[in-house]
């Protein structure tokens, strides 16, 4: 395994930065003393002492903040099954007919036959990414209708325009929940026009134990992109040729200890090797074990040594940013940000249908600031939970969680169900009037160009009688009316599917910037 | 086009006149109503016909629903309703007449009932009678591959192009059209069911073309990747359905087409 040396590389600038800048000044420091001492004393003034001793604990605390991966740990797994997200790259380069009929056709197709392979013990999630990446599904051991689903994804699902393939991981990763094996498969042409690379979706992948998986279909030869009864052209009217970019699918794959697989002309794999990769951390049989190497992160010798550096320089008096710099380490040694996550994950390997320790695990998470893992879990916890109020507990979390996010319609909506569940909750009363103000006051979406015809419907007397629910308000249906109702409207589970996919994130603005 | 606006004034002139005389409904009834289904008999899936004939006296002329029909065991598919333009006379009384319809495909086999209804007609409300339908589940001897289609089926396929290259598509269409049940008929190709060629299945979409009668068009769409070349047979494909008329089962074919594929595309510039 390649995978990223560091477990929280977004630390390294900050870390480098202040160890740098604490270097800076304690040169500065000791120039200073040494040129009050030669003016006090001349030339005979002593040679300040060298402080170099804190700086050496912070160059220690600094690499434990950043949880350096050295040597490997063995670690074993009893699971059953495996928790897998299938992203499919959704871009226009996925239109492409190297793989006839099209590179998105074959990776459908690809889909609903590796679907047929998992076992009875694997659940399974669909998310789909273009310009942004987005979840579809949660895990779901119900394959069958996940396959139905399957042939629903199109290029247009998601609404905006691009191939951001870390948006999609981080989608597909907030499925993740149990602490089960995690596979993220890929299923993409690996093109990508901004070239943004695969470091940053692998390290994402990496920190939260994911394999990723790649399955890359296209060809290197390349072909043009459909666009309507043409070929799609660049800015300079040059007809866009999209390659499979197999190196980049390759690196995400290795980076997470995962494998890549090249589709053929034809689109076809070897499914075989991809569901035995996929169930490469999965007992075979109950009560028996897997066990694999992994990355070891070391934080604490590091957090020790800044410790005791600063244990050795205090010992003649314990100035106050030394003694900050000492609770520092002493925090990061007494097992760093995660550690409750982990104790709480491990529980739930034993326990997953555990609501409370999901609803710890959701706590855990959104202190930690992962948002959007945090309401995985609290869904989970509302789910699994029996006891109302602590499914109601669960929803009020994910309602706040929701609104850390900006989400206000699953704000409202986990409120709403908080309250059935509890219809005295004073502050999910408070937080959903809040919500519901704020969704007053954003514009409404335009409405559909082309509204679903609905023949079926139960019109009214037209052009005369006109109907009572038309003019008068709505009453409710009766059980017979429901019923009839439900049956009368087309199962239409692509709807549901590219209401999900249109949800730009807000922090999205439309790009100039190639998008197939 | 002369005779159009002359004949509109007579008929104000004639409405004028009998709300003049006070002739135009009985003063007990401001609507009547009457419910027909036909036929009264008919095979699970079949099409029939629900009609509401609605007489409302000269000058009513709010007619809402109060209680909305409902159609319980059936697939309702509505209808347009008719007016007739002209005042009518029965009884010697003057109405105005108009219908309200739905094709209505029983669900199940039985003595299916079709509650009543109620109308407001002006200030009085109108009861609307419930009606019965006698539904015999269809008899034995169906072909194996029936899927319950009741009513005679059209199919036509279309193959575009019918000449493409090794490595490339080809897009075949199928679409049924009648008056039937045909949301009940499954995809008339698999996605293994032709011999040397991957098939690509697309959703299938069924639309209803309500107008006097009700034609249901399902159209199917695949993507047809040969795996060889040479020329690929597509064969006919076939749709059973009952005919209820002649109570006996019917096949609706499809034209065979021919699939001719040459040569190798080379990519990515394959023209």
């Amino acid at each position: 395994m390649t995978g990223p040396m560091l477990e929280y590389p977004q630390w390294l600038v900050t870390v480098a930065m202040v160890v740098g800048g604490a270097a800076l000044l304690l040169l500065a420091a000791r120039f200073g003393a040494r040129r009050r001492g030669a003016r006090l004393l001349g030339p005979r003034a002593p040679r300040p002492r060298a402080d170099l001793l804190p700086w050496l604990a912070l160059v220690a605390l600094g690499v434990a903040l950043v949880g350096p991966r050295i040597g490997t740990r063995v670690e074993r797994s009893s699971a059953l099954g495996a928790d897998v997200v299938l992203l499919f790259d959704t871009s226009r380069s996925m239109t492409a007919g190297d793989n006839p009929p099209s590179r998105l056709h074959r990776a459908r197709r690809a889909a609903g036959e590796l679907l047929a392979r998992l076992g009875a013990g694997d659940r399974v999630a669909l998310a789909a990414y273009s310009g942004h990446g987005v979840l579809l599904t949660p895990l779901s051991s119900d394959l069958r209708a996940l396959a139905e689903l399957v042939p629903l994804l199109d290029d247009s699902l998601v609404g905006t325009e691009g191939s951001d393939l870390a948006s999609g991981v981080q989608a597909a990763l907030g499925a993740f929940a149990a602490e089960r094996p995690r596979v993220l498969v890929v299923l993409s042409d690996g093109e990508d026009p901004l070239r943004r690379g695969v470091a940053a979706p692998a390290t994402e992948a990496a920190r939260v134990a994911t394999r990723v998986v790649t399955l890359g279909f296209g060809s290197e030869d390349g072909s043009r992109i459909p666009d309507g009864d043409a070929w799609l052209r660049d800015r300079r009217q040059r007809e866009v040729v999209s390659q499979r970019d197999a190196e980049a699918l390759a690196r995400l794959a290795e980076m997470t200890d995962g494998a890549f697989f090249a589709a053929d002309r034809w689109g076809e794999l070897d499914l075989d090797a991809v569901s035995a990769s996929i169930h490469r951390d999965v007992a075979p049989t109950a009560g028996e074990s897997v066990e694999r190497s992994v990355a070891a992160v070391r934080v604490a010798p590091f957090a020790a040594l800044a410790f005791a550096l600063l244990a050795l320089d205090t010992l003649g008096g314990l100035s106050r940013w030394r003694g900050l710099a000492l609770g520092a380490s002493a925090l990061v040694m007494l097992g760093s940000v995660s550690s409750e996550e982990r104790a709480i994950e491990a529980h739930l390997q034993a326990r997953p249908d555990d609501a409370r320790a999901l609803l710890h695990l959701g706590i855990a998470r959104a202190e930690r600031g992962s948002h959007a893992e945090a309401r995985r879990a609290f869904e989970a916890a509302a789910l699994r939970a029996r006891d109302p109020d602590l499914a109601a507990t669960a929803l009020y979390d994910l309602g706040v969680t929701a609104l850390e996010e900006r989400d206000l319609e699953c704000a409202r909506d986990a409120f709403f169900d908080a309250l059935a569940l509890r219809p005295r909750d004073r502050r999910a009363v408070y937080n959903l009037e809040w919500t519901l103000a704020a969704l007053a006051t954003r514009t409404p979406p335009p409405p559909s160009a082309r509204p679903r015809p609905d023949p079926d419907a139960e019109r009214q007397l037209q052009p005369e009688p006109q109907p009572a629910e038309a003019a008068g308000d709505p009453r409710p249906l009766t059980p017979e009316e429901a019923r009839r109702w439900l049956e009368s409207v087309e199962d239409d589970a692509r709807r549901g599917l590219r209401s999900m996919g249109q949800r730009v994130p807000s922090s999205l603005r439309p790009s100039r910037e190639p998008g197939w | 086009m002369v005779a159009a606006p002359a004949a509109r004034f007579a008929l104000v002139l004639v409405l004028a006149l009998e709300a003049a005389l006070g002739v135009a409904g009985d003063a007990g009834a401001q609507c009547r109503t009457q419910t027909r289904v036909e036929p009264a008999r008919a095979f699970v899936g079949q099409r029939v016909f629900w009609t509401l004939e609605i007489l409302r006296a000269v000058g009513v002329e709010n007619v809402e629903w109060l209680e909305a029909p409902r159609f319980p065991s059936f697939r309702a598919a509505w209808l347009p309703g008719r007016v007739d333009p002209h005042p009518i006379t029965r009884d010697g009384v003057v109405w105005r007449r108009s219908e309200e319809r739905r094709a209505l495909f029983a669900a199940r086999p039985g003595e299916l009932h079709v509650p009543g209804a109620k109308l407001r007609c002006g200030a009085e409300s109108a009861e609307v009678s419930g009606a019965t339908l006698e539904v015999t589940p269809l008899p034995d001897g169906a072909p194996q591959d029936f899927a319950g289609v009741v009513g005679p089926v059209r199919v036509v396929t279309r193959l575009e192009p019918d000449r493409i290259r090794l490595g490339e598509s080809a897009r075949f269409w199928v679409v049924l059209r009648g008056p039937g049940n045909l949301w009940a008929v499954p995809s008339p190709l698999a996605e293994d069911g032709l011999d040397g060629v991957d098939v690509f299945a697309e959703r299938p979409a069924t639309e209803l073309d309500a107008g006097d009668d009700l034609v249901v068009r399902r159209t199917f769409r695949y993507q047809l990747v040969p795996r060889r070349e040479g020329a690929l047979a597509l064969p006919p494909l076939r749709i059973p359905w009952y005919d209820p008329g002649a109570a006996a089962y019917r096949i609706a074919t499809g034209p065979a087409r021919t699939l001719t594929v040459g040569g190798t595309a080379t990519l990515p510039f394959d023209d």
